[in-house]
């Protein structure tokens, strides 16, 4: 089952956090879309790799609740409400309120360069709590490869 | 042939979307233009509450058999967003989303903003007549860009 990890802010809060699902929390600041506001804008899904055989993605949308049922809606009208193919994991990040408007303030024009620069210093601030969070959902919930790997028992 | 889904989709899923849904089901087919009892008259027109964001609501089926759809996303720009969810579902063939925010008039903006959000229809809605009068030129067209094969005789 793909998983989209989805934020209030995607290019800052839920890159992060799905870096740290997919152990790649050391990529964050090298990645191009940490801070990239045309991704942010464009408010598509953000493919960030893969777990298994799963696909890993994460979004920024100021509603997590439509984003989740608009997903659960995808899933009815194509009949795999058993078994959806890609789950919405909605992540809140309380005590941070200020990155949204910081991310909003990075859409301007000319002094946009500036906001984005607090937002990632912002994101830096939290980034542990992140990607422990991300760890600690994937431990929670291991991919199917992972489990696979485990050692077979000794059939002696 | 496939059938598909064709969702039409705006920020409040409450009057553009709504009479574009309508128009492509084939559901407006008064010669009167545009048939404003019928569009007042019609399910989902200006009735959206809070619980109906994120769903996606059927408004019919068109000529070809194709299933209409209508949502409201409390976004005015979910394009992407949408688009993105039907693929990383490997579902881009199933569905087509069709954006009616560009017809979204300042009539309709404040009409529907007074009567839904405010919960003043007494105020909204002579408002939002005007937006549709205005609107619904562009919404037959849209539906005509949009249409399969058998829509323009419900156009015509």
């Amino acid at each position: 089952m793909n998983l989209l990890f989805a934020a209030r802010t995607g290019v800052f809060e839920a890159l992060t956090l799905g870096l740290g699902y997919l152990n790649q929390e050391d990529q964050l600041e090298t990645s191009s879309v940490f801070g990239n506001m045309e991704t942010e804008k464009a408010g598509e899904l953000i493919y960030l790799g893969k777990s298994g055989d799963d696909d890993i993605y994460c979004v920024g949308n100021k509603h997590l609740d439509i984003v989740v049922r608009i997903n659960e809606e995808i899933n009815t009208l194509l009949g795999q409400t058993d078994s959806p193919s890609l789950k919405v994991i909605p992540v809140s990040v309380p005590g941070n309120e200020s990155l949204y408007p910081l991310s909003r303030l990075a859409m301007l024009p000319l002094v946009g360069s500036f906001f984005t620069a607090r937002a990632k210093s912002s994101t830096l601030k939290i980034k542990d709590q992140l990607v422990s969070a991300g760890k600690n959902f994937r431990a929670v919930n291991p991919a199917p490869a992972q489990a696979a790997a485990k050692p077979l028992p000794d059939p002696r | 042939m496939n059938l598909i889904k064709i969702v039409y989709f705006d920020y409040g899923g409450s009057h553009s979307s709504v009479v574009a849904a309508h128009i492509h089901a084939g559901k407006l087919d008064s010669p009167q233009t545009p048939p404003i009892k019928e569009i007042i008259n019609l399910p989902y027109f200006d009735k959206t509450q809070k619980d109906d964001f994120g769903k996606i609501r059927p408004a019919g089926t068109d000529a070809d058999g194709n299933a209409i759809y209508v949502l409201g996303t409390k976004n005015s720009d979910s394009g992407g967003l949408l688009t993105s969810l039907a693929e990383a579902q490997d579902a881009t063939q199933e569905f087509r989303f069709v954006d009616t925010m560009p017809y979204v008039n300042m009539w309709l903006r404040i009409g529907g903003w007074l009567s839904r959000s405010l919960s003043l229809p007494l105020l909204g809605r002579p408002l939002i007549r005007t937006g549709i009068k205005a609107a619904y030129p562009g919404l037959k067209n849209l539906v005509r860009e949009t249409g399969k094969t058998g829509l323009m005789e419900v156009l015509e």
